[in-house]
């Protein structure tokens, strides 16, 4: 669609444009001459005017004709046989203009003054024909820039929310029903037991279904997410599982990617210890070394069924967030050792300048 | 075969204890109802039912090395099956599987005693399980097996695909060769290798499935025949058709 159809208001600064440069041919027709000035603008302006209302629809002519630079030869010609066709129809409204100019009174003489200056006129004309093309070649330009940085932003507006979408902690139904099910199982065995079940699994389902947000995050409350999900683990696994952890001293204030933690915990029982008849130990450790908080997480993996590698989306959405948040100094390494699976987690240290 | 005494025996089978304890208080409070045993897991489940014989078995869906749907190929089909399970994802596999019924946890002690009362009236009627729909079953569709399971008794061997080096077909018995031993397992050769991945597995004869990682080459045999030698030196006969079917694959590999 023609802009101009969108935003009718650009029309009138075009059209008094158009008015300014239709003093050029009035020159012509001798607007020097003081008795003829008004005649002269009266003959040129109303052609002028009509020509740019009547050339408007050269925009589509332009959006099929690109000016790319293969086919430069096929729009130059194009264009070099429209200049001149549209000279003649400049000066065909001149000479209707200059008729009807004619019948009023004292200007009996308008109609004399064009056939001196046809040739000129025409190639006013031509002339005119190559603003207007150029005119909306650079409507077309200003257009295409606009749709360039629109698509951008759309762009980074859907990034924006995959990341976000990324930063809820997926609870598996598996979990949350096995877990309803463990408290019932206790409620009339244990109660305190299934009390104090319940508030775990009300923590982790808090955590998890707070509102989303980028901000980081001190590592004790990632910490706590993450012992209020093995607490729950440890009622319906029993002595199947059991959690070594070493928080290095000093680390538990350090600011960190919420949930950098809770679905490396998770996938370690899901894919590690609760696929082992007899279970084993998951090993949490958290340290301080050149300038990066570095976290790891182990488990041991069933040798005589080894996990077909099903925590691979989890960590692949892990590593994207570490990019997005942490432009440089942020690593994962996720890694087979033996009879255990371990990732490594490398975050900067605030004092880098990196976390912000 | 209903007891003597009318009471139904139940075997429980659980990985979480909880769960096992929540089964077994249920059951306790019901009339007619015998305990039979508990088992963490599908090995000791499949012991326990070779030794005690029970009428129905409440099965955990979900379990480490063996799942519940893996468990219920190796008892014996005149044993009923209830699925227990958390979610609700393996509902329609556990009715091709003719599973009595199918309880999601956390359920109500009506809930229970409903699988129980269907259980009864099939006591004794030998569910009627395809294996191959039972294979199917066993892993999320689309993929094919990784692993095999395999019982002897009451000993269960879990066998990884990728260690199979071929399978021969006995009328309704597949012989599986894995590092120099011989496994029986009751299925037929074609739903077994309906299983399998077609690229790594080639129907080389009638009664023969290569896995060919295994392979070690093919030679002529008599005058216009062809066998395949295995890495450990068992020469299996090849076919005209089985033939035709390895170089398909072999030349698609390029």
């Amino acid at each position: 669609m023609h802009p101009f159809l969108v935003h009718p208001r650009w029309l009138l600064p075009y059209l008094g444009a158009w008015a300014l440069l239709s003093l050029l041919p009035a020159a012509v027709l001798g607007l020097g001459d003081a008795g003829h000035a008004l005649q002269a603008i009266t003959i040129t302006i109303v052609p002028t005017l009509l020509f740019a209302l009547a050339t408007l629809p050269s925009w589509y002519l332009c959006r099929f004709l690109p000016p790319d630079r293969k086919d430069l030869l096929r729009v130059a010609t194009a264009h070099g046989v429209a200049a001149p066709v549209a000279g003649f129809l400049w000066l065909g409204l001149a000479e209707v203009a200059a008729r009807l100019a004619s019948v009023v009174p004292g200007w009996q003489d308008a109609a004399s003054r064009l056939p001196g200056h046809r040739p000129e006129l025409v190639a006013t004309g031509a002339v005119f024909w190559c603003l207007v093309v150029a005119f909306h070649y650079l409507l077309a330009a200003v257009e295409a820039v606009r749709e360039t940085e629109e698509r951008a932003s759309r762009l980074a507006v859907r990034a924006r929310e995959a990341a976000l979408a990324g930063l809820k902690a997926q609870v598996h139904p598996h979990f949350l029903f096995n877990s309803l099910n463990a408290i019932s199982a206790l409620v009339t065995r244990d109660p305190a037991a299934a009390r104090q079940t319940c508030i775990l699994l009300a923590d982790f389902l808090r955590a998890s279904l707070r509102t989303p947000d980028a901000r980081p995050i001190p590592l004790s409350d990632e910490l706590a997410l993450a012992r209020a999900y093995l607490g729950i683990e440890a009622v319906r696994l029993g002595p199947r599982l059991s959690v070594r952890e070493s928080v290095e001293a000093g680390c538990d204030a350090v600011p960190v990617l919420p949930l950098v933690l809770q679905p490396l915990v998770e996938n370690a029982i899901r894919h590690g210890i609760a696929r082992i008849p007899e279970g084993g130990t998951l090993s949490l450790d958290a340290w301080r070394q050149d300038g990066g908080l570095w976290l790891r997480v182990a488990n041991p993996v069933d040798p005589v069924a080894p996990p077909a590698g099903g925590g691979g989306l989890g960590l692949r959405t892990l590593r994207d967030r570490l990019g997005a948040m942490y432009p440089r100094g942020a690593m994962l390494d996720a890694r087979r050792v033996g009879d255990a699976f371990q990732v490594t987690v490398r975050l900067p240290l605030p004092d880098d300048g990196e976390a912000t | 075969m209903t007891r003597p005494d009318g009471t139904l025996s139940v075997l429980i089978v659980d990985d979480e204890e909880p769960a096992r304890l929540l089964l077994r208080e249920m059951l306790e409070a019901m009339p007619g109802v015998r305990i039979a045993g508990e088992a963490a897991n599908g090995f000791e489940a499949v012991g326990l039912a070779a030794r005690e014989r029970p009428d129905l078995v409440l099965l955990d869906v979900q379990m480490p090395r063996m799942d519940g749907f893996e468990t219920l190929g190796l008892l014996d089909p005149g044993i009923a099956v209830v699925f227990v399970t958390a979610f609700d994802e393996y509902a329609l596999r556990a009715f091709e599987v003719n599973a009595v019924d199918y309880l999601q946890k956390p359920f109500p002690e009506s809930r229970l005693a409903e699988a129980l009362q269907r259980a009864r009236t099939r006591v004794g009627r030998p569910r009627d399980t395809d294996a191959a729909a039972l294979s199917a079953a066993a892993r999320p569709a689309g993929t094919y097996a990784t692993r095999i399971v395999v019982r002897d008794g009451a000993r269960v061997d879990v066998l990884p695909v990728d260690q199979v080096e071929y399978v021969r077909g006995q009328a309704d018995y597949v012989e599986l060769v894995v590092g120099g031993r011989s496994y029986l397992k009751q299925q037929t050769l074609q739903s077994l290798e309906a299983a399998l991945d077609p690229a790594q597995f080639v129907r080389v004869h009638r009664s023969f499935l290569i896995h060919l990682p295994h392979l070690k080459r093919i030679e002529p045999w008599g005058s216009d025949s062809r066998q395949a030698v295995m890495s450990d030196g068992t020469e299996i006969p090849v076919s005209r058709a089985g033939l035709a079917r390895l170089n398909a694959i072999l030349d698609g590999r390029g």
